[in-house]
């Protein structure tokens, strides 16, 4: 099991948050430390194309992730790549609900 | 002939409309009637033909006009019109005899009013029913029911009463339309009272009271006016009777068929929302007293201090299990001391602090016996006097035993109020709480005890240790570490353990002193003292002996606790120093200490021991080349500080204190240093040092039993906790580490195999599958488990090996090992061993000693303990489990032409209630629902959504079964659920099956994954389209499809868990590919049963609650 790790940059115009590993119950904690800081950002890009897994629990963070940068008047974009991540979105037909691409070049700023 | 026709009487109608229930005419183009059935003739009078319409006042304008649009060419139907004071229905078409333009018109009208009664009863009666499905408490099932009923009866007042627990009395719930009073006084009434609503209740059958002549007798004594009518249905379901549902009309209105049909109706409706809800009420109460249960353990288990666990236990004994008093007791020697209580009085609690273990008193008797009593009624609480005052206070009664280990600590008491506190589930509750209480007070007494050992531990580690002890005050009983023993002289124990017995050891000249110090230690806050003691070979040793005193919670010193230090080394030189040259030159060459003499830095003389420490020659001495700035490294790499050197030269001596050497070859030694001045003018000095490496290593010992305590009270998972032991053990202690458990089948197996190589791991782990350990085995692992006797080899000699070796094979790979000492303890707990704990040397080359058989001994038997706790945890896991499965249908009903199964598995460490659920129940005609799904999250909210899932799930499948109505349904009520702010959602298949040949499934998802259905040919499909997620957004997009099932298929419906465990092993893919491969007669066990086994052997121990719902076709 990888655990998850998470490292942000600034570029062009967007906060970007590649995370890579796992994303599931033990992750909760990493994910938060992480992505706190950045929920007043205008523009924050969650990348989990390198996410090797995910389960509800991610999900839920995605959502609420997403719940509380537009609470900010911001705009949070999933990048899903084409993993369990995407599996999961298209299983609930989320695409309709967040604002999701497939790749990080598809962010349109 | 005009004339004559005009005259003639109105024809009738022919063609069996003549007797048809509704108006009928015919109209001729100049809109006259020339023919009428008996109804119309009825309404209109025996009249001659050939009137026009019009001039019939009954018939309405609207009536007419529309007629005469028939006779214009164009059908009127359904048209609904307001005549004669009622309201109308009218059809009216043209009559052709030429296909150029109506001769006339045909024209039938019916008195509908009654059906719009009908009609709009029925639209209310569901609206009523939708409301109903919403609503979760019985006051406000009762008040819709009520506001709705009394709406569309036009009832001036209404009521809806339950029975009572003991069906004597009927409770009124809600009331409309009543004045105060008569609220007041029929809030509640016996069953057995004249009333319309009893009699219904009694009757099991509705009763309808007419107003006015035709009243019922029976009921002249109730305070209700003559002309009042009533309507009073049971409220049923199946055959239980809930209670009753009356509505009340004045102004002699009389109940037609209309209303009772609509009476009964919605007497129906409403026994049905108040069953769901009080089944949802007894439900949430269980649920939440389980998880108030479950967090009362997870306080307990982090409670450090007994008094805190009590308390935890008796607030728990009010607040979750609803006694009005509580108190937790426990057992010192034959006596009981009250640790904590509440709501009992003084003169209760004085009677009890006086308690003995043999009283004839139910506390006494559950402590004595080891099992549960419980008192129901005073009757019953008669048998024990000393509950003859406390009957005036309550009415029911536990008292039960807190057993930890197989031994009783104490008892948990509670008095309850109400007797019915102590059904079975209440009971269950209160072992669980005692359960609870009992493993968190013995390990709240264990935690205390091992930190006081390590406090002692680290307190004798800071002086330069040797040995500690205990000296209980009261008891007079003494424990003495092993060391201790050698110190004194004894071999490991024969010490007599009581204060007398060390008492003897004492010098006689210094007794008095160490007694009277002892003594006085205890009043204050222990002891110092140096004293002689007298070994059993008559030599004399001096000993340091510190001590603090231990209190007990009141702060009441209880006895003594501290180390003691051999200090006749320091002694010796003191007086070797002090005394005649000879008897130091005595010591000089004795070899205990190294000693050397000097004058400034230089060293010109040493005795042989010191020249060993230090790696130097006599000759090395003669070339004056050693001076202590070569030899001591200070604490900057510097020779003695200048400090130090004043300190020499002024008092003229320098205490003992740690040093390094520097050996001739570079490496470096710890010693123990001292030095005195012998002539301050020409600086010569003596000095002694002390080798230290034996009680370093010592030191580097307890550090690491310290470090793998930490470890093993990590993680209650104990196979890796094991194996992460095993690798603190290498390469520190030992090459290789195995901890080889007995299991429950007589199997003994490696749990845990550490070395540096892993690539010797896996050989070790191959070895064991070639060649299974034979648990009769001489020697090894399987002789220790089956002894309980430590093994220690300090060498491991080659024929050992040959005889272990059954062949050639094996001997040349034991060989190649280069096994040369082993050491094998047992694992040990609660007198049973059930595992050893082996450590070998091979490559680095050491052997072990007899020091190092302690050192493993310690360490297996921490690991046997943390072994045994985890093994406790795992029982109380089970209560979890329970817990879940209380969430989940017990038994899956019997579907006709369909084999059905299910499994489920708790996911995590197994004390969290997960949020998987599955259901499967009939929607009538051959119809059945199938639910499955999994709510976000663990624990109580987690909990608390399952259960709205699930009841909402089945109320509105009930009343529709498509299955995008039940989707909808729960994604309004996870809507309505508050969840703390927090985003909690739910992912759910919910289907419909109608059996048949072939039966048909009608599903649709709510972001879950797609069930499969293993065709009988063999290929898997997926079924349904996405869905959206339920529980977050008011307006999900969701999409049913149709399959066929025919005789063969398999259709599984599994939660996310299942393909999770598979994240690594080809998740949704290894599903498909199970079904493929699945032999083709596999019944629906089968089928559930090889994808959990499958799943578990992917996922390990650790994983997310998993379900599967398998339904085959017969």
């Amino acid at each position: 099991m990888q655990a998850l790790s998470l490292e942000r940059r600034e570029r062009d115009g967007m906060t970007l948050i590649e995370l890579a590993g796992e994303f599931d119950l033990a992750a909760e904690p990493v994910f938060h430390s992480g992505v706190e800081a950045a929920l007043s950002e205008p523009l924050l890009v969650l990348d989990l194309s390198h996410v090797s897994f995910m389960d509800s629990t991610g999900l839920r963070l995605l959502l609420e992730t997403d719940a509380r940068v537009r609470e900010n008047d911001g705009r949070c974009v999933i990048v899903q790549g084409n993993g369990s991540v995407h599996r999961l979105i298209e299983q609930g037909l989320l695409a309709a609900r967040l604002e999701v691409v497939s790749r990080l070049d598809d962010v349109t700023l | 002939m005009a004339a004559a026709r005009k005259s003639a009487e109105l024809e009738p109608v022919t063609g069996g409309m003549d007797d048809a229930p509704f108006c009928f005419g015919v109209v001729d183009a100049e809109m006259r009637l020339r023919s009428a059935n008996r109804a119309l003739r009825q309404l209109l009078g025996a009249g001659p033909e050939g009137i026009a319409l019009e001039l019939f006042p009954q018939l309405s304008p609207e009536l007419v006009s529309a007629v005469g649009r028939a006779v214009q060419g164009e059908s009127v139907c359904g048209l609904e019109i307001e005549q004669a004071g009622g309201q109308h229905l009218v059809d009216c078409y043209p009559v052709w005899d030429a296909p150029s333009s109506p001769s006339g018109a045909a024209f039938a009208f019916r008195d509908i009013t009654s059906w719009i009664d009908v009609r709009r009863r029925g639209e209310r009666l569901q609206r009523v029913s939708a409301e109903l499905s919403g609503a979760a408490r019985i006051d406000e099932i009762a008040d819709l029911v009520l506001r709705g009923g009394r709406e569309v009866l036009d009832a001036s007042a209404g009521a809806v009463a339950l029975l009572t627990e003991d069906g004597a009395q009927l409770q009124v719930m809600a009331m409309v339309g009543l004045d105060d009073r008569t609220r007041q006084e029929w809030r509640s009434f016996p069953l057995e009272l004249h009333t319309p609503m009893g009699d219904a209740v009694r009757g099991r059958a509705p009763v309808f009271v007419d107003a006015g002549e035709g009243r019922d007798e029976r009921y002249a004594d109730l305070p209700i006016p003559a002309d009042v009518a009533s309507a009073s249905v049971p409220l049923m379901v199946a055959d239980r009777v809930l209670g009753g549902l009356s509505f009340r009309f004045d102004a002699g209105r009389t109940i037609d068929s209309g209303v009772r049909g609509f009476v009964i109706a919605l007497g129906n409706q409403c026994a049905q929302a108040i069953d769901r809800a009080l089944l949802y009420q007894a439900d949430a109460a269980a649920r939440l007293r389980a998880e108030r249960l479950a967090d009362i353990a997870v306080r307990l288990a982090a409670a450090t201090e007994p008094g805190e666990v009590a308390e935890l236990t008796a607030e728990a004994g009010l607040q979750v299990l609803g006694a009005s008093a509580s108190a937790v007791v426990r057992v010192t020697g034959e006596r009981l001391e009250i640790m904590s209580s509440r709501g009992y009085p003084e003169p209760a609690l004085a009677a009890w602090r006086s308690f003995d273990r043999d009283d004839d008193a139910p506390l006494a008797e559950c402590i004595r016996e080891g099992r549960p009593i419980f008192l129901d009624s005073p009757a019953e609480a008669a048998r024990y006097p000393a509950l003859a005052a406390a009957a005036e206070r309550h009415v029911a009664w536990a008292a039960v035993p807190l057993i930890a280990h197989g031994q009783v600590l104490g008892a948990l008491a509670l008095s309850f109020d109400s007797a019915t506190a102590l059904a079975g589930r209440e009971r269950v509750a209160i072992n669980t709480l005692a359960a609870e209480c009992a493993h968190a007070l013995d390990r709240a007494v264990l935690s205390r005890h091992i930190s006081q050992v390590n406090q002692r531990l680290e307190a004798a580690l800071e002086a330069g240790n040797m040995g500690w002890w205990e000296w209980d005050s009261t008891s007079g009983r003494v424990v003495w570490s092993q060391n201790l023993e050698r110190i004194y002289g004894l071999e490991p124990g024969t010490f007599g353990g009581t204060y007398d017995d060390f008492l003897a050891l004492v010098h006689p000249d210094d007794r008095e002193t160490v007694s009277t110090r002892a003594r006085a230690g205890l009043d204050g806050e222990g002891h110092e003292a140096e004293h002689r003691i007298v070994t059993p070979d008559g030599r004399t040793r001096w000993i340091d002996g510190r001590s603090r005193v231990d209190r007990d919670a009141e702060g009441r010193s209880t006895g003594l606790g501290g180390i003691a230090i051999d200090i006749t080394k320091r002694k010796l030189v003191e007086l070797a120093l002090r005394e005649s040259d000879a008897r130091f030159r005595g010591l000089f060459e004795s070899g205990v200490l190294g000693v050397s003499g000097g004058c400034g830095l230089l060293i010109d003389e040493a005795n042989d021991a010191l020249l060993e420490l230090i790696g130097y020659s006599r000759d090395d001495l003669g070339e004056r080349a050693i001076s202590l700035d070569r030899l001591i490294v200070g604490e900057g790499g510097g020779l003695l500080t200048e400090v130090e050197w004043n300190h020499l030269l002024e008092p003229g001596w320098l205490a003992p204190h740690e040093r390094q050497y520097r050996r001739k070859d570079g490496s470096s030694l710890a010693v123990l240093f001292a030095a005195a001045m012998i002539d301050a003018p020409s600086r010569r000095w003596i000095g002694y040092a002390l080798d230290l490496t034996e009680r370093k290593r010592d030191e580097a010992a307890l550090r690491f039993l310290a470090d793998a305590s930490d470890l093993l009270s990590e993680s209650l998972d104990y196979q890796r906790t094991l194996q992460r032991l095993a690798e603190l053990v290498v390469p520190r202690l030992a090459d290789w580490c195995i901890v080889a458990v007995l299991g429950d089948d007589g199997v003994i197996r490696n749990l845990a195999v550490a070395h540096t190589d892993p690539q010797k791991v896996a050989l070790v782990r191959q070895l064991e599958q070639d060649y299974p350990s034979d648990p009769d085995a001489p020697t090894g692992a399987p002789a220790v488990i089956r002894t309980g006797h430590t093994e220690y080899l300090a060498t491991i000699p080659d024929e050992l090996l040959v005889e272990v070796s059954p062949d050639e094979r094996l001997l040349g790979i034991l060989r190649d090992l280069g096994l040369r000492s082993v050491i094998t303890a047992p694992l040990t707990a609660r007198g049973r061993t059930f595992g050893a704990l082996s450590m070998v040397i091979a490559e680095s080359g050491r052997s072990y000693t007899e020091s190092d058989v302690q050192l493993v001994e310690d360490l297996a038997h921490r690991a046997a303990l943390a072994i045994d706790n985890a093994r406790l945890f795992r029982e109380r896991s089970a209560i979890a489990d329970t817990l879940q499965a209380s969430l989940l249908p017990p038994i899956l009903p019997k579907v006709p032409g369909f084999d059905v199964a299910a499994e489920y598995v708790p996911g995590g460490d197994g004390v969290d209630v997960g949020g998987d659920f599955y259901d499967l129940f009939s929607t009538g005609d051959g119809r059945w629902a199938v639910v499955i799904g999994d709510v976000c999250g663990k624990g109580a909210v987690a909990a608390t959504l399952t259960g709205v899932t699930r009841h909402t799930a089945r109320a509105s499948a009930i009343e529709d079964d498509d299955p995008l109505h039940v989707l909808g349904s729960v994604n309004t009520a996870l809507l309505r659920t508050d969840t703390d702010g927090q985003i909690r959602f739910c992912t759910a298949v919910v289907g419909r099956l109608e059996t048949g040949s072939p039966s048909r499934l009608q599903l649709a998802r709510a972001g879950h994954p797609p069930p499969l259905v293993r065709r009988r040919n063999g290929t898997v499909e997926e079924l349904g389209a996405g869905g959206t997620l339920l529980g977050v957004y008011s307006d999900p997009e969701l999409r049913s499809t149709t399959t066929q099932i025919e005789s063969g298929d398999v259709v599984v419906l599994y939660t996310d868990g299942v393909t999770d465990s598979w994240r690594d092993a080809g998740g949704d893919a290894r599903l498909v590919e199970l079904l493929v491969a699945l032999p083709g007669e596999s019944s629906a066990v089968e089928v559930a049963q090889r994808i959990r086994a499958d799943a578990i052997r992917a996922r390990g121990s650790v994983g997310d609650d998993m379900a599967v719902l398998v339904l085959r076709a017969m």
